[in-house]
């Protein structure tokens, strides 16, 4: 036995269910919302389900190597991880294939792997050592190293014309600077200068037309309904005809009949809802709910600060997934190609997420000092 | 000393940062909340408080109104085989002659279409130019048959109009586009009737507008369109169609035409062209190979009209079949020198003879007795002056010069068919006047328009014109005209068994107002003669032969063809196989010798060695049978029947006849009785029936001959 049996009964088996339970209800409903397009599928209704199960199994055992290592080790190998990351990222330039407009797979035989999946994991271990190394973070000196450890592998996502996947990583950053005692005066503003400022400017001389026509339509979906806010108008007529009990399960009529695109990955929780209705819906989010509000409350009880930052970063990650992808489905935040956290189909984000909560387990087993 | 300091550090931090992370934590799970309560709360907005509209708008988008073209209707043949369908829903279907590998194409579409390989084997097999695997195949199979792209192997779409039999009667079938709209041919004519009414249909749709299969559905049916049942036999057509591509390739003509009608009720059994073109790929052809000729273009007859003349002449009483004539080799009209196309001319002949020579100087004459007036009266009369009404689009009407302006030359040459023109099909149904005891009928490709139920809606009912020529003098002309095929210009087209009347014609062709090298070989004649079931028109346009004459190269198409109808309609035969009727019969008695087995050529060489004659039917390298069967003994001359490979369209192999007893009956009794059945002839000796083989009783396959011995 590599693990301790004694670590292992220290397990957060209740995150640990309900991890299984989204994974479990997201091939459900990713067989429902595949199994009609013989297109996707060619045949095999199954495909998409066995596709992501193969995930699942690699991910688990992924997630058992992680546990048996003690989650210090990712604290002394932290800038390994980080340097490893940038180049992983960087490499996709190189070997890259590109999806809808986005540079970001690299294709092994078969095996398409997103880095930048990967990557946000290698990102908040390298801050989260960073940050529990220091004790003072009440200027906006004391910021400039955190944030070029954000904003270099930023960049690089940006480059690669995935902006969605980009963005994530500031609100990880602020939530990490926060919980690691940043000056919070000093955070709001930063964060309002952001809003107010830097993000108009970047809108108005940044984005590229089609990146600024999402923010548009974020706006005001109806601004171009068979184009760029096809995809949102169509989850928003899926989700609402889904109503309080929804179509039944397979039965939705929105998604079958592909007027809702991306059904099986970035729209999954429309399916959901229109599917299962209001309830199935409220459960999908109670589930996700759920896994970070544990995961947060590990991070309460890490055992020391690396610890705690680091499960605050990656539990930030999934929450900041799980609210811009249900809320690009609801028209609450806008379009990016995010995928929901153990649902949408997509081995690359389920496995990091997987990995993800491996390493929050890996906290969490060691929250207390066994004693041999 | 070093690790002892930052452990200690580390502690520190652990005891000073660990309450400050446990607090800004929660406050971070307190943002979390706050923006789970955000989804949840535009959750509750969207699908509980927005739901009915949104589930209005999701029906509206599913439920778009889409006028929904009816089916068009079926063209089928006489005998309800379809010529033309709409594919209402996606049909896969196989061209056999284009599979490359059968039996591996069967097993990769097994799967597909769910039915098993040998059966889809057999189909990819079959001898014939397409055949269906699957009729309205699901969506999803269309879609994965068309991802195989096997060779020989399509998919119908479900509105688009096909034409089961390719080229079969094309240009009588014509072409209907992808619109459901009648473009050419039948497909024109009838296009108010084919095509229906248009419905409103609201039925729920995916995103790219297909209809889905359980969906919900609320619309107001299309009305279908209605179908034809033609006058056209497709097996008659079939055999026109491929004697005529014989004879084609025989004399390299430009074009050809072989027209059948049945001259008791005008209704057209065949009308085959060449060139001719595949309306399933329309556009891959000139729009010249679609054009009708027979009805839409006119020809200068030459000597077949010469029996319209001659029947004036007889009804006007000018002449009788034995009025005696002299031909120089010319006749003066006027100024100008008619000649006769045999130098040196017929000399003295009677009027039967000169029609059996097909001599213009008796004709010129003729036309000339008969005067203007008297002259067109009668063509009106034939119907070749006026359209005849046939249920086509773009008839052509006959061509002549005013009436004032026909002058004694014009006239003595229309005797003989030169300078006015007709179309084939005028001329034809002229001819069927005769054979029709005078009567001329009005044509007709159209028998019968049903509702989608089959119920008949309308029923085209043979139509009298008028009365020509009295009864007697069509049997008169008719007489004459059997006496052309026996004695005359027309002995190539003698069916052996049959008798027929008919006349050959080879009309110059005017180039730039002359007349040059050019021909058009004809004949037409109809059969069996003294009750006419088919009438049949032969014209070769342009053969490349060294003999261009229609009594040589026209008239053999037309016994190849009666020969197939009289068997495909089991008419019995008029006489026995052999006897004097068949040219070139001597009387001398050969045994049929064995040639099963063998190949065309040793088969054929086999036959002529001891005098007989070989009609090959089928496509196949070796010789599977033949009729009679070998050891039989037949007169020299005598045509048999050597089968090659599958058994054709037509073919009456496959059935069997029960062997009648004929014996005690006389010889026609005999005929008759057999021919009944299907079965040949082959008598010998005079008088009686005394004995026969096979033996009553036994079954035979049709078409054998069964030998009988009479006696005094």
């Amino acid at each position: 036995m590599l693990i301790d049996r004694r670590l292992l009964r220290n397990l957060d088996y209740a995150l640990l269910g309900a991890v299984a339970i989204a994974v479990l209800f997201g091939c459900a409903m990713i067989y429902s919302a595949t199994r009609w397009n013989i297109r996707l599928t060619a045949g095999n209704p199954f495909l998409y389900v066995k596709k992501q199960l193969v995930a699942v199994a690699l991910g688990a055992a992924g997630s058992l190597v992680i546990l048996t290592v003690d989650y210090h080790y990712l604290e002394r190998f932290s800038k390994w991880i980080y340097v490893i990351s940038l180049v992983l990222l960087a490499s996709v330039f190189v070997l890259g294939t590109r999806t809808k407009g986005a540079m970001s797979w690299i294709r092994i035989g078969s095996l398409a792997i997103q880095p930048s999946e990967y990557v946000k994991i290698g990102v908040v271990v390298a801050l989260a050592a960073y940050l529990s190394e220091q004790d003072d973070l009440s200027d906006l000196r004391s910021f400039i190293v955190p944030a070029l450890i954000v904003a270099a592998p930023m960049g690089l996502v940006v480059a690669q014309n995935d902006l969605g996947s980009a963005l994530v990583l500031a609100p990880v950053f602020f939530a990490m600077m926060y919980a690691a005692g940043a000056d919070t005066k000093l955070l709001l503003t930063i964060v309002g200068a952001i809003i107010l400022v830097i993000a108009p400017l970047s809108y108005v001389f940044l984005l590229q037309p089609h990146q600024q026509m999402r923010i548009k339509v974020f706006f005001n979906p109806g601004l171009d309904p068979r184009g760029f806010g096809y995809n949102v108008t169509q989850s928003v007529i899926a989700i609402g005809s889904g109503g309080l009990f929804g179509k039944g399960y397979g039965q939705s009529t929105q998604a079958r009949l592909n007027f809702l695109p991306e059904h099986h990955t970035d729209f999954i929780f429309s399916v959901i809802a229109e599917e299962l209705g209001f309830f199935g819906a409220t459960a999908a989010l109670a589930v996700l709910f759920f896994i970070v509000h544990r995961g947060y409350s590990i991070a309460q009880e890490a055992r020391d600060r690396f610890g705690a930052l680091l499960v605050v970063g990656l539990t930030s990650v999934m929450l900041v997934h799980v609210f811009v992808n249900a809320g690009m489905t609801m028209n609450v935040s806008p379009c990016t190609g995010i995928p929901l956290p153990f649902f949408s189909a997509g081995g690359s984000s389920l496995m990091s997420m997987m990995i993800s909560i491996a390493i929050v387990q890996n906290v969490y087993m060691r929250r207390k000092k066994i004693i041999f | 000393m070093r690790s002892q300091t930052s452990f200690r550090r580390a502690q520190y931090r652990i005891d000073s940062s660990s309450v400050i992370i446990r607090k800004r934590v929660y406050m971070v799970l307190l943002v979390m909340a706050g923006l789970f309560l955000i989804l949840l709360g535009r959750l509750v907005w969207v699908q509980i408080v927005k739901a009915p509209h949104l589930k209005e708008l999701a029906l509206e988008q599913r439920m778009r109104p889409v006028p929904v073209d009816p089916k068009r209707g079926t063209i089928y043949d006489r005998c309800m085989r379809e010529l033309a369908v709409s594919i209402s829903a996606d049909s896969v279907y196989a061209i056999p002659a284009e599979v490359r590998e059968p039996a591996k194409t069967a097993k990769q579409l097994a799967p597909v279409l769910g039915m098993s390989e040998d059966e889809i084997l057999s189909r990819l097999t079959a001898r014939q130019q397409t055949v269906w695997l699957k009729r309205k195949a699901d969506h999803e199979v269309a879609l994965e048959i068309r991802r195989l792209s096997l060779p020989g192997i399509a998919v119908a779409e479900s509105g688009q109009r096909f034409y089961p039999k390719d080229t079969l009667a094309a240009q009588v079938i014509g072409i209907a586009g992808i619109d459901n709209q009648g473009l050419e041919g039948l497909e024109q004519y009838y296009d108010s009737e084919l095509k229906g009414v248009r419905g409103q249909i609201v039925a729920e749709r995916d995103a790219v507008g297909r209809e889905i299969p359980e969906g919900r559905h609320s619309y107001v049916p299309p009305a279908d369109g209605k179908s034809l049942i033609l006058t056209i036999d497709e097996v008659i057509q079939y055999i026109c169609e491929r004697e005529l591509e014989t004879a084609m390739a025989e004399t390299n003509s430009s074009r050809g035409l072989v027209l059948a009608i049945e001259p008791k009720t005008g209704e057209v059994l065949a009308m085959a062209m060449r060139p001719t073109f595949n309306p399933n790929s329309y556009g891959d052809y000139p729009g010249s190979r679609r054009r009708n000729f027979t009805v839409c273009d006119m020809l200068e007859p030459g000597s077949t009209f010469k029996v319209v003349t001659a029947a004036a002449a007889l009804e006007e009483g000018i002449v009788t079949a034995s009025t005696p004539f002299f031909d120089p080799g010319y006749v003066k009209v006027e100024d100008r020198i008619l000649r006769c196309h045999k130098a040196g001319g017929h000399g003295s002949e009677t009027f039967i003879e000169a029609l059996e020579n097909s001599c213009n100087p008796v004709f010129a004459t003729l036309a000339l007795k008969l005067g203007v007036e008297k002259f067109v009266q009668y063509a009106r009369g034939f119907g070749l002056v006026d359209k005849t009404g046939i249920d086509y689009p773009g008839e052509a009407t006959g061509m002549m010069h005013q009436m004032s302006k026909i002058g004694p030359v014009e006239l003595a040459t229309y005797g003989f068919g030169q300078g006015l023109s007709v179309t084939p099909l005028q001329l034809l149904n002229a001819l069927c006047a005769i054979a029709n005891g005078g009567a001329l009928m009005k044509p007709m490709l159209v028998r019968k328009i049903v509702n989608e139920a089959g119920e008949p809606v309308r029923e085209y009912v043979p139509t009298k014109v008028r009365q020509v020529i009295s009864a007697s003098t069509a049997s008169e002309l008719s007489r004459m005209l059997q006496s052309v095929i026996v004695n005359g210009s027309g002995q190539l087209a003698a069916v052996p068994g049959y008798a027929v009347a008919g006349k050959t014609g080879t009309a110059q062709k005017p180039e730039h107002g002359r007349y040059g090298e050019k021909r058009v070989a004809s004949f037409m004649g109809y059969g069996p003669a003294n009750d006419p079931r088919i009438a049949v028109l032969v014209i070769l346009d342009e053969p490349q032969t060294d003999v261009k004459y229609g009594g040589v190269i026209a008239a053999p198409v037309f016994r190849a063809v009666m020969q197939d109808v009289f068997r495909y309609m089991e008419l019995p035969p008029t006489y026995a196989v052999g006897t004097p009727q068949s040219p070139g019969g001597s009387g001398r008695t050969v045994t049929v010798p064995e040639i099963t087995g063998k190949s065309r050529a040793e088969a054929e060489a086999g036959l002529r060695g001891v005098g007989l004659l070989a009609r090959c039917e089928g496509n196949g390298d070796l010789v599977t049978n033949q009729v009679p069967k070998a050891g039989s003994q037949v007169s020299e001359g005598t045509t048999v029947i050597v089968y090659f490979g599958h058994e054709e369209l037509y073919n009456l192999e496959g059935a069997e006849a029960q062997v009648p007893d004929v014996i005690g009956k006389t010889l026609k009794e005999a005929a008759l009785i057999l021919g009944a059945r299907g079965l040949g002839v082959d008598p010998s000796g005079k008088g009686l029936v005394v004995g026969q083989s096979p033996a009553p009783g036994t079954y035979v396959k049709k078409g054998t001959a069964v030998t009988i011995y009479l006696e005094d």
